[in-house]
């Protein structure tokens, strides 16, 4: 395997009419997945699109983000997935700064692009090529397109597979977003491996996603601490009867709390419950099945994995080389080197291993505040709300909800400030609560005493 | 209780009105995610004083379906 088309490749050649992709209206086999990709293929080249060409995918999960996907690496291009839900501010921020060649949403010319002449032979990539621009939140407030070259993708693949121990006969239901590294390894993957994957968009059809866990006979289902809380909390009786065909889950974006492993396994003595750590820059990192593990594990990460170089550096913050490893940000030197030293990604995390190597996360050196799995750069929130008229400053912190303390003169009505943060900022990192305050904390050299703010009282 | 289950649910999703529509349904729009959904589930059951079962909760999809099971429960 040298490329991420040969997934197609292998899937069309092995399993031509195997069930590998689905979604609430249709489902296709390998062979009639292949075909597709290969139509889209065929459409970009006539587009002009070369090898190397960024092409934004904007479109929910579903059989067509498939497509579309495995067209573009087909294609020789690199696929750019981005959330169709995300503001057009962001969005153009983006095309200005990835310049796809083509951007493929749900207003494309499906009709001619299903039409054009299948390509037969995928175009031919090097490891070091760009397979994938991902994009995700940024520290300074600008997106940071994270580049993956194909080494990097496969290599993930390869050891989330074994980890995981995918078969031919694993079905997975996948509610993450394939714009995310996440979501879209586990699609990746369980391809890999000739297996099938139902797709939703996200968990608020509930009832879809658990009927579909037991009619599509999932064995394994992806998720976010938030995602369990969410069933266990909500659904219980429901999730745990029809998730009884379940062989895994995998919890990653954000710690599973130990009370909620704990929690979820009594409710599914069967389920093995899996735990990665990682970043979009060096896909998963380290890995742990909390089952065999036992309880006294539920609150690590696990350990590194295959070829994955981990250390702690002297400040606490949690260092990952190897394969895995992005060669750095899109357009952006700056910081690629201050980010990734020496190839080195410096994550942000704060850690510390046992004596095992079992690795243990118990912050952030920086100031991102990860809700769920969602991250939310404060900085960015900020910028938005301080266009408003009446606000001074504000300040932006997760305490269970991102609350945002804003100074002004007088009292500002929350519904018309949370109307202004949505035409530029997703829905979760609009501010669930605004407080107003005389003068935000600063130190003596003026520096946001953030961390005041997380602490003080309502 | 069409017109209160139709303010609630502008309020709680903090949407426009003529966004709302009886086919509107979670996930139809970016502010109504999963988290907002279990929201709107409990605040209409705070304002209608009921409770879901949770077999009838994982049905609710969409204003209709807010809409009929209303009228279920308030009428058993």
């Amino acid at each position: 395997m040298q490329q991420l088309a040969d997934i197609l490749a292998q899937g069309q050649s092995q399993w031509p009419n195997k069930v590998a992709v689905a979604d609430a209206s249709r489902s296709l086999t390998y062979g009639e997945l292949a075909l597709g990709a290969q139509c889209i293929a065929g459409w970009l080249i006539a587009q002009g699109v070369a090898p190397g060409d960024r092409v934004a995918i904007r479109l929910p999960n579903s059989v067509r983000f498939v497509e579309t996907f495995f067209g573009v690496q087909w294609a020789g291009a690199v696929t750019t997935p981005l959330d169709p839900a995300m503001p057009e501010a962001q969005f153009r921020a983006i095309v200005k700064r990835a310049e796809p060649k083509v951007v493929l949403d749900a207003q494309s010319p499906w009709e001619d692009i299903f039409s054009a002449a299948p390509l037969g032979e995928a175009v031919n990539r090097a490891p070091d090529d760009l397979a994938s621009l991902m994009f995700t939140t940024g520290t300074t407030g600008q997106p940071k397109g994270v580049m993956l070259t194909q080494a990097n993708v496969l290599t993930a693949l390869q050891n989330i597979t074994e980890f995981v121990g995918y078969t031919p006969a694993d079905r997975e239901v996948i509610t993450l977003p394939l714009s995310h590294n996440f979501g879209l390894g586990h699609m990746l993957c369980n391809l890999l491996c000739g297996g099938a994957v139902y797709l939703e968009p996200g968990m608020s059809r509930v009832g879809r996603v658990l009927k579909a866990i037991e009619s599509f006979g999932a064995t394994g289902f992806p998720t976010t601490p938030l995602g369990v809380s969410l069933l266990l909390d909500r659904y219980r009786e429901v999730f745990v009867e029809r998730a009884q065909g379940l062989r895994f889950m995998v919890v990653n974006s954000a710690p599973l709390p130990p009370e909620r492993a704990a929690e979820l396994q009594a409710a599914l003595p069967d389920l093995n419950v899996l735990v990665y750590y990682g970043l979009t820059e060096a896909s998963r990192s380290t890995y742990i099945s909390l089952t065999e593990a036992g309880p006294d594990r539920y609150g690590s990460v696990g350990q590194p994995m295959n070829a994955v170089d981990l250390k702690i550096a002297d400040t606490g913050e949690v260092l990952i080389g190897g394969p895995t490893v992005t060669p750095g940000y899109w357009c952006d030197d700056e910081l690629t080197q201050a980010t990734l030293p020496n190839g080195v990604l410096h994550t942000g995390d704060l850690g510390h291993l046992d004596g095992d190597g079992y690795l243990y996360i118990t912050g952030r050196a920086d100031d991102i505040i990860n809700l769920g799995g969602y991250k939310i750069n404060p900085l960015q929130v900020e910028r938005v709300l301080e266009q408003f008229t009446g606000v001074a400053e504000a300040a932006v912190v997760g305490k269970g909800e991102v609350c945002a303390y804003y100074v002004a003169t007088e009292e500002l009505d929350a519904d018309v400030l949370t109307k202004h943060c949505r035409t530029q900022l997703q829905v979760y990192e609009t501010p669930q609560r605004y407080i107003r305050i005389d003068a935000l904390p600063r130190t003596d050299s003026g520096k946001l005493k953030r961390q005041e703010l997380r602490q003080a009282g309502d | 209780m069409e017109d209160k289950l139709r303010d609630l649910i502008i309020a709680q999703l903090k949407i426009e009105p003529g966004q709302y529509s009886d086919e509107l349904g979670a996930g139809d729009l970016p502010e109504w995610d999963s988290l907002a959904h279990m929201n709107l589930i409990m605040a209409v059951e705070r304002e209608f004083k009921i409770t879901f079962d949770v077999a009838d909760a994982v049905d609710l999809e969409t204003v209709g379906d807010f809409q009929d099971a209303l009228r279920r429960y308030q009428a058993s």
